[in-house]
């Protein structure tokens, strides 16, 4: 067990960490503001893998075309959402809990059949763009050239989000909805607007990700049940509706399911699911998430 | 009453002896529907009567069939036996899952009920040397003492398959019988309370969580049984069938047919299972349509197919020029 | 079913020794102590913040006590598990109306009656017979004997108050705590309300504590007043002691009086 290989594995839980942050952040923003837990959250991150692989057919491999195919795909994404958003999941605002997870989980089997009917069963795949296919060495470790600019971008989307949840006037009135929603709405912020502009905001975000992770991974059915679970994990580990606690979930995530793969390779699944249950009985409300009435 | 229960005990032998049609698929689509309608109705217990909604109901139902596929393809023990130990099982597991869980609330409930949930799938998926990993455990036999009743009228004109058939509708429906009868006793009635209140429950003197781990444990013990007899009906057990994708199946089901009757998640089974068959056969995307159908649901009909016989029964009932008491139905009386 | 160490205090039914609650920083209740004779009527005012609802949940096990100790009977219930409660004899409503909404009226009742009984375990009998008759009796005492059939989150407002004092009074309590019990009610509604409880609290010879604001309803049957104020008593005593007292009439009854 050299040093090499734990850095190896450390970076590729780092990479993988990056990618889950992309999808789990837009999940966690959810359900802080918009109060719900959207099952549907990795079928947008599927869509925009998808998508992203339909603009690399339309404009050729190249890297300008890729980093615009991303961005169109998150795009196409979000629009998506503040559809569903504007004229479905808005009814159901005030709804038992249970009707309104069962939702999200209906546009999961709506999502999935729709993107086989759209692009079929077969695996697809989508090219690194040319200037990023090479390697880098890093500490006596190989770390993909690809995997680190992702890594830089999602640093600097966390920078940039985090800036945007701190110092802004919008940021405040998202932590304002998260902790209290009806004196938000008594300080007359519209409400309405706010749930629709976050949801389509996490939408992008999931896109992005799935967009983003296209490269790297086999796109195919069944990557929206997938990631939307490692998405639970990051979001619950590290506290439901808190910024750096989902950011802390997935990093913790990856490195788990890094170091697991690497010492149990038997039992790597297992780990991140025992991670998810050891920290919901040790302390529910997640490690940096604040402990509103949890407790039975 | 008499009338309605006379016509129910021919239903349920019609339905028995529905292998006597000669078509194959109504015998599969009746065992079928029979095994998945005892585990909705043991998921309605927790969801629908206790108030918890849990996302991993699947893994009661997998450990079940599990314990049943190696009982019978690697031991002697008859099945007879077999079923009570694959039930017990399940519901060790839930004792031990249920103690963490209701000591929160919730979606944090929900959550860690679909971790356990994920954990056991993991484990039956990885520990390839007892449960044969992602190959799964095929060729579970049926049982052995079917063999003996080639003398039997009718029954021994059965091949195994009907037979077994014969078995899973006496042996569900006895387990319904019990569920139900539990769901109307005083137990039931403070689950019933439970999920209205909890708070309040406490101050009536309801040890709240005590009766919700007793919920959690009667509800893994009944799916442990249906999954024990899916298992041989599957004529095998593959860790697919505990994926938190299945949990939400049955979770469909249950709110399909309606949470706030006892045949609710009964009905739903049968609806959900009956037109999987019918669509199947037709077109491709049936996860589109159960996606439609379960929005169109949740818009229209949030009470389920039960809330809609409702209506048909009152309807009925004041055509009929019976009292036609307060404007509102009681959602939770057992028929 | 009253502790052994029925000793102490004969005639206190309920006491509270310097009980302080603090939450984080904030001292809600600070050392509160009181005792309440067997059978009375006692009454705990004060303006909204002033902590009478932590009061109650702290009597009730919901909040456990920073210090000090809550005895009934002479034995030591403090921070007690709100589910052990009822089978000391303490009965209580909330200020927030607490029914079991899609329970019938007559559930709501006969559902406390099964629990309150330690029916709860029995998994293979009825309970649709169950305490018919006491069930029956307890909802046309509190007037609500003509709809069983409706679930209780379908009666005004008024009416649930009414089934959650049925609900509190069918567990046959010693000590009844009641959390504004005529909150948002009318005039009209209140005066009824309240005739009603002393009534039947006077012919149990249960002892009564209760909230309110409305303070024609609290002089007229209360024993005994206790006003309440930052979370502290600042005056203990008979309806005229409080009506005269001039530290009371500054920080609270000012308009009223």
């Amino acid at each position: 067990m050299t040093v090499s290989i734990l850095i190896n594995q450390a970076f590729s839980g780092l990479t993988t960490s990056v990618f889950l942050f992309m999808a789990a952040i837009g999940l966690s923003l959810i359900f802080g503001v918009v109060r719900v837990l959207n099952f549907a959250h990795g079928s947008f991150y599927m869509i925009g893998a998808y998508c992203a692989y339909q603009f690399s057919v339309y404009f050729g491999p190249g890297n300008a075309s890729f980093w615009m195919g991303a961005v169109l795909a998150a795009s196409v994404v979000a629009f998506l959402g503040l559809l569903v958003e504007r004229f479905l999941l808005r009814h159901l605002y005030g709804k038992e809990e249970l009707l309104q997870l069962l939702f999200t989980y209906s546009l999961v089997l709506v999502f999935a059949d729709s993107v086989k009917a759209i692009w079929g069963i077969e695996q697809v795949s989508v090219a690194r763009p040319p200037a990023l296919s090479g390697r880098v060495e890093l500490a006596g470790a190989v770390i993909p050239e690809y995997s680190l600019m992702v890594s830089i971008i999602c640093s600097f989307l966390v920078l940039a989000l985090w800036l945007i949840i701190q110092r802004t006037r919008v940021g405040r009135i998202i932590r304002a909805a998260a902790a209290d929603r009806e004196t938000t709405t008594a300080l007359g912020v519209n409400v309405t607007w706010l749930n629709s502009s976050v949801f389509a905001a996490g939408c992008f975000l999931a896109g992005l990700g799935g967009a983003l992770v296209a490269p790297v991974t086999a796109i195919s059915l069944g990557m929206d049940t997938e990631i939307v679970i490692a998405c639970f994990i990051a979001v619950v580990v590290g506290g439901m509706g808190s910024f750096w606690g989902t950011l802390l979930g997935s990093l913790l995530y990856g490195q788990v399911l890094a170091f697991g793969i690497l010492l149990m390779p038997e039992f790597s699944l297992f780990a991140v699911y025992a991670l998810m249950a050891v920290v919901l009985i040790i302390r529910p409300h997640g490690l940096l998430g604040s402990s509103e009435a949890v407790r039975a | 009453m008499t009338r309605w229960r006379w016509l129910l005990v021919v239903a349920i032998i019609g339905v028995a002896l529905v292998p006597l049609s000669g078509a194959r698929m109504a015998t599969f689509l009746a065992t079928d529907v029979a095994i998945w309608a005892l585990f909705a109705v043991s998921l309605n217990i927790l969801v629908g009567y206790t108030g918890l909604v849990s996302f991993g109901h699947a893994a009661y139902f997998g450990i079940g069939a599990y314990a049943m596929g190696l009982l019978l393809k690697n031991t002697t023990v008859p099945f007879v036996l077999a079923l009570p130990l694959a039930g017990l099982l399940a519901a060790m597991f839930a004792v031990l899952v249920g103690f963490f869980c209701v000591r929160i609330t919730k979606v944090y409930f929900s959550m860690l009920t679909l971790a356990f949930a994920q954990i056991a799938w993991a484990l039956c998926f990885k520990v390839n040397a007892v449960t044969g990993g992602d190959q799964g455990l095929p060729g579970i036999p049926y049982p052995g003492f079917l063999k003996y009743f080639d003398g039997v009228p009718v029954i021994g004109a059965f091949d195994m398959g009907e037979r077994f058939h014969v078995l899973v509708i006496v042996l569900v429906v006895t387990f319904l019988v019990i569920i139900h009868r539990i769901l109307g006793s005083p137990f039931g009635r403070v689950l019933t309370m439970i999920r209205e209140n909890p708070g309040r429950a406490e101050f009536v003197g309801v040890n709240v969580r005590r009766y919700q781990l007793a919920a959690f444990v009667i509800a893994g013990l009944f799916a442990g049984l249906a999954g024990a007899m899916f298992g041989i009906f599957n004529r095998g057990m593959y860790p697919d069938l505990m994926y938190w994708t299945k949990s939400a199946e049955v979770l469909i089901m249950v709110v399909l047919g309606g949470m706030s009757r006892f045949y609710g998640p009964i009905l739903g089974a049968f609806l959900l299972l009956w037109l999987n068959q019918e669509i199947t056969a037709v077109t491709e995307y049936w996860s589109l349509i159960v996606g439609l159908s379960l929005m169109a649901l949740i818009f229209f009909l949030p009470g389920g197919a039960a809330d809609l016989v409702e209506r048909g029964r009152r309807f009925l009932a004041t055509r009929a020029g019976r009292a036609a008491t307060a404007v509102v139905e009681t959602r939770t009386r057992n028929p | 079913m009253t502790g052994a160490l029925a000793s102490r205090a004969e005639g206190a039914c309920l006491k509270l020794q310097d009980v302080s609650k603090s939450f984080g920083g904030f001292k809600a209740i600070s050392d509160v102590s009181f005792e309440l004779q067997r059978g009375t009527i006692n009454a705990i005012i004060g303006p909204n913040g002033a902590g009478k609802s932590t009061l109650f949940n702290l009597i009730t096990g919901h909040y456990t006590p920073t210090t000090g100790t809550v005895w009934q009977d002479g034995r030591d219930i403090t921070g007690i598990a709100p589910h052990r409660l009822s089978r000391l004899g303490i009965g209580r409503s909330f200020q927030r109306t607490n029914v079991f909404a899609k329970l019938t009226v007559f559930e709501n009742v006969q559902a406390a009656l099964i629990a309150h009984h330690g029916f709860g375990p029995r998994l293979f009998s009825r309970s649709v017979n169950l305490f018919v008759r006491e069930t029956n009796d307890m909802l046309a005492s509190v007037g609500l004997h003509d709809r069983p059939d409706l679930p209780a989150g379908l009666l005004s407002y008024g009416d649930q108050k009414q089934l959650e004092l049925a609900i509190a009074l069918a567990l046959d309590p010693h000590l009844l705590l009641l959390d504004e019990p005529t909150a948002g009610m009318s005039t009209a509604e209140t005066e009824k309300s309240i005739d009603l409880i002393c009534r039947i609290v006077r012919e149990r010879g249960i002892t009564l504590l209760f909230t309110e604001h409305d303070m024609h309803a609290v002089f007229s049957i209360s024993d005994r007043i206790l006003v309440l104020h930052q979370g502290n008593v600042i005056a203990d005593g008979t309806p005229n002691d409080i009506r005269s007292d001039p530290h009371v009439k500054r920080t609270y009854l000012g308009a009223k009086g």
